[in-house]
């Protein structure tokens, strides 16, 4: 017995020793909340993978400039940044000399025009389609995608030599738009792989699926990858972003842990760099200097339905009423703790130059006069609501207030909204009548305009909020939004997307400032809060800089990494 | 005994077809669509035509049991995009299968020991105690001897990875070390169960008549207890070892997620929450495959642990 507990324990030491320890080389270590499942670039749906393909170059990656003052738009597979010179309509991409995946094929502007082909065939659907033709729109891409153009020549994509692409667009774009667009999210694929991992009638690819179907071309190579476990990527030394000093690190090391609780335990091992701090955690390390602030581009709110069946919506002083009463600091600081309370439509990181000139539309004055305009007041929520009250004979009025179900920190948010604005009102005279939806079918609901109030959000390009604005438009095609219609505010997103004002920074950011005020005006949407979250960093990583940068954030990616000395 | 068991695989044959059928009208009733909120409405429409999702539901439902019959299971839409469904889930299988068969090497014999201890030892300090394991074990759901044993034994003590080690080759010592707290946090419910049944049959055995007879034959209580007790306490337990074997390839999916597991035990959830349909369906036709076939298998196995029961109507001796 005793020779067997001896043979067990040895045995136990033995595997102990073998157990390979975290890497704590130059690799970044991340834990991802959701894994890719797959890593072609057409075709990608997670938001880790649509926003990291460092294993594919592109046109033209951001990156924190070397000085770690602003976002840096820097040419990776083109030679130098895109040009147009008919004032947005015609793009031309110079490629660099010498491009190739890790195998040593070359990479041309007819590997990247097989690409968009692909991206865009009808028979594929591909997913990452949209790149195309939403919000640059590309000649006849749309079109080609939906079949009604078969022939591809009319679409507005032509290699002019084996170095040189042009596009031509539908309607012109901006600077800015086009390098966070098509220069950012096409890449290119490599041809006799893509072919030989299509099935026999042309209707689906399992490229990018394995280790094996996933080539590299661009900053990293991908090294290893077990589907929803982890992936590793090693550094490539023949990308031009890392022969021109950009990347000071090894690789990188990603996991993929859906479990917070674990996540913690890796990080506060050693085995994460860096980690999202939530509840008693956030409290306990809110002022330590490892800890950053992610700003996010999305405000969440409520949305308001002036044309519910429950009439009392209809009310502008009851909804006025209600966007002045709204609990956003308690709820920003007290339920969630991290995030920002917001009274006003377009988030704080939101970008609005045409160039990297790092003008932030909140920081503008019109911006912030709508942030203090719209701010909470209660006192003149009650006037109003005292008028509504008036208007609406007297009567007690309820108005539905629809929170995501089986998400505890919503169900608060939703009791305190309760509270305030029965306290404020007066329960005798008001009710919020609660009722707990999942979210889809929540948006559902919205979509069939048979809500009052709803949580939610709109998700906002960081580089574009103009775009960002057609839900609202009268004839957006899939618009849940209901009771908003105004021409005035349809006309200005079309100036500012495809027309008139389209080139003019100054006017666009005017034109911003008048659509929101004209949703806040109507109170179509109540803004709640941004969900800005709290990241706290490995203290060997050495971050290029200080300032969340819109679009990179803090180029974690550009780290340099000091090991402890043993 | 063939006759009876063609029946059975037809029975099973048709249940699966209720079963599937059922399946691809109740997925349709779960709100949500194949893309989610703020999708391009181009792509949305061309999604919808690629899944027949733009045709009535009847029609949906013929163009899919066409090809199911034809064994043309369908694509994953969103987890695996473009991958036929069951290649994804032949490739969660491995895993969850070695971590599932550790679990029952485990499982079935310290189950049976603690079981048969209970039963000799009725009413002794011994008895307590495994009782009171027992009782523990039941109540405490996996997910939190999961929780438990990351977190003092890998997080705070160091002698276990806090994942599955995936880095490390397949069944590597590295891997199979990993694989230690796991196997475990999945092994504490099923010793439960079966010490509980164990217990039970065995001590009504050893108070039966043919005990007191076998004694009377001279054997030891040991001889007795193996030869005639125990065999007879093993029919009873069928109803729950065999499904126990055949539930290796469901997974769990608490304990999976908190050890970082890439097996089947997530699928489902995900498959659901992201409206995959064809992948969600094709799960549920493999969880019920196993289920049936084990009600199956539990069945058969009266008739080769006590050859006294015949199956299928045969004669009986006279």
């Amino acid at each position: 017995m005793k020779k067997l507990l001896a043979f067990v324990l040895v045995l136990a030491l033995a595997l102990t020793c073998s157990v390979a320890l975290a890497d704590h080389t130059d690799n970044i270590l991340y834990g991802w909340t959701t894994s890719p499942t797959t890593l072609n670039p057409h075709m990608y749906t997670s938001t880790t993978a649509s926003t990291r393909m460092p294993n594919l170059g592109t046109f033209v990656r951001q990156m924190v400039s070397k000085d770690g003052t602003s976002l840096e738009f820097v040419p990776e597979h083109a030679a130098e940044l895109p040009t147009s010179s008919d004032g947005g309509y015609t793009w031309t991409v110079k490629l660099r000399d010498g491009l190739k995946w890790t195998d040593g094929t070359p990479i041309d502007a007819y590997t990247y025009e097989y690409s968009m082909k692909m991206l865009i065939d009808p028979k594929l659907v591909n997913t990452a389609a949209t790149y195309l033709f939403d919000p640059v729109v590309v000649k006849n891409a749309k079109e080609y995608f939906q079949g009604t153009v078969t022939d591809w020549n009319e679409v507005g994509i032509k290699v002019l030599d084996a170095n040189t692409i042009e596009f031509s667009l539908e309607y012109p774009c901006t600077d800015i738009d086009f390098y966070t667009t098509i220069c950012q999210y096409i890449n290119p694929v490599k041809e006799d792989l893509y072919e030989a991992c299509m099935n026999g009638d042309r209707t689906a690819t399992t490229y990018g699926t394995t280790l094996e179907t996933t080539p590299s071309c661009g900053y990293f190579i991908l090294t290893e990858w077990v589907i929803d476990g982890y992936y590793a990527f090693e550094i490539n030394p023949d990308d031009p972003l890392v022969q021109d000093g950009w990347f000071s690190i090894d690789g990188e090391h990603d996991q993929f842990l859906s479990s917070n609780t674990t996540r913690s335990e890796l990080f506060w091992n050693g085995d994460l760099d860096y980690h999202t701090l939530t509840g008693t955690e956030y409290d306990t390390y809110k002022d330590d200097p490892r800890v950053y602030k992610n700003m996010t581009s999305s405000v969440w709110g409520l949305f308001v339905n002036s044309a519910s069946k429950n009439t009392a919506m209809a009310n502008k002083n009851l909804r006025l009423a209600l966007q002045y009463a709204a609990p956003r600091e308690e709820m920003s600081y007290d339920v969630y703790k991290m995030y920002t309370a917001a009274s006003y439509m377009v988030a704080e990181s939101i970008f609005v130059d045409d160039g990297a000139e790092g003008t932030i539309y909140r920081k503008t004055e019109g911006a912030q006069a709508i942030k203090e305009k719209y701010a909470t007041n209660r006192e003149l929520a009650l006037e109003y609501f005292n008028k509504a009250y008036e208007e609406l004979g007297g009567q007690k009025i309820t108005v539905g207030y629809i929170y995501f179900d089986q998400q505890e920190d919503m169900k608060r948010t939703a009791e305190v909204a309760k509270e305030i604005f029965e306290n404020l009102f007066g329960a005798d005279r008001f009710e919020l009548a609660l009722e707990a939806v999942l979210p889809q079918p929540a948006y559902d609901r919205y979509r069939a305009g048979d809500y009052d109030l709803g949580i939610g959000v709109r998700l906002c390009s960081p580089f574009n909020p103009w775009t960002s604005m057609a839900p609202w438009t009268t004839d957006f095609a899939d618009k849940y939004i209901t009771g908003f219609d105004n021409e005035e505010f349809d006309q200005l997103q079309y100036d500012c997307v495809y027309g008139d004002l389209l080139n003019d920074p100054q006017g666009k950011i005017e034109a911003l400032n008048r659509m929101e005020e004209l949703l806040l005006g109507e109170v179509a949407f109540i803004p709640l809060m941004q969900n800005d979250n709290s990241v706290i960093y490995n203290e060997r990583i050495w971050l290029p800089t200080e300032e969340f940068l819109t679009g990179v954030g803090y180029g974690l990616t550009q780290c340099t990494i000091e090991n402890p000395v043993n | 005994m063939a006759k009876y068991i063609v029946k059975r695989i037809l029975a099973m044959v048709l249940t699966l077809f209720i079963i599937i059928s059922i399946s691809f009208f109740a997925i349709r009733l779960i709100p949500g669509d194949v893309l989610g909120e703020g999708a391009n409405p181009e792509l949305r429409a061309a999604m919808r035509a690629r899944y027949h999702l733009d045709k009535p539901l009847i029609e949906q439902y013929v163009i899919f049991i066409k090809n199911f019959l034809s064994f043309d299971f369908g694509e994953s839409i969103n987890l695996y995009p473009r991958r036929p469904v069951f290649d994804v889930i032949a490739e969660k299988v491995p895993l969850t299968l070695v971590l599932n068969i550790f679990s029952l090497i485990i499982t079935i014999p310290t189950g049976i020991a603690c079981g048969i201890a209970a039963a000799l030892k009725k009413n002794t300090l011994t008895d307590h105690a495994i009782s009171t394991m027992v009782v523990f074990n039941v109540s405490v759901p996996s997910f939190v001897f999961a929780s438990l044993l990351q977190y003092f034994l890998a997080y705070k003590l160091g002698w276990f990875p806090i994942l599955l080690d995936l880095k490390a080759p397949f069944m590597s010592g590295a891997q199979l070390w990993s694989m230690v707290l796991p196997v475990l946090a999945l092994s504490f419910g099923g010793i439960a169960t079966i010490t509980r049944y164990m217990r039970a049959e065995l001590f009504e055995a050893l108070s039966s008549e043919y005990m007191l007879l076998a004694r009377a034959k001279g054997l030891t209580q040991l001889q007795a207890t193996v030869r005639h007790a125990l065999r007879n306490s093993f029919i009873p337990l069928c109803n729950v070892i065999v499904p126990m074997f055949m539930s290796v390839l469901s997974g769990s999916m608490v304990v999976e997620t908190i050890f970082n597991i890439p097996g089947l035990g997530s699928l489902m959830t995900g498959s659901i929450s992201t409206s995959d349909y064809y992948l969600t369906i094709a799960i549920l036709f493999v969880y019920s495959l196993i289920n049936l076939t084990s009600v199956l298998v539990v069945d058969l196995s009266y008739g080769i642990v006590d050859p006294r029961i015949r199956i299928g109507g045969g004669k009986t001796r006279e």
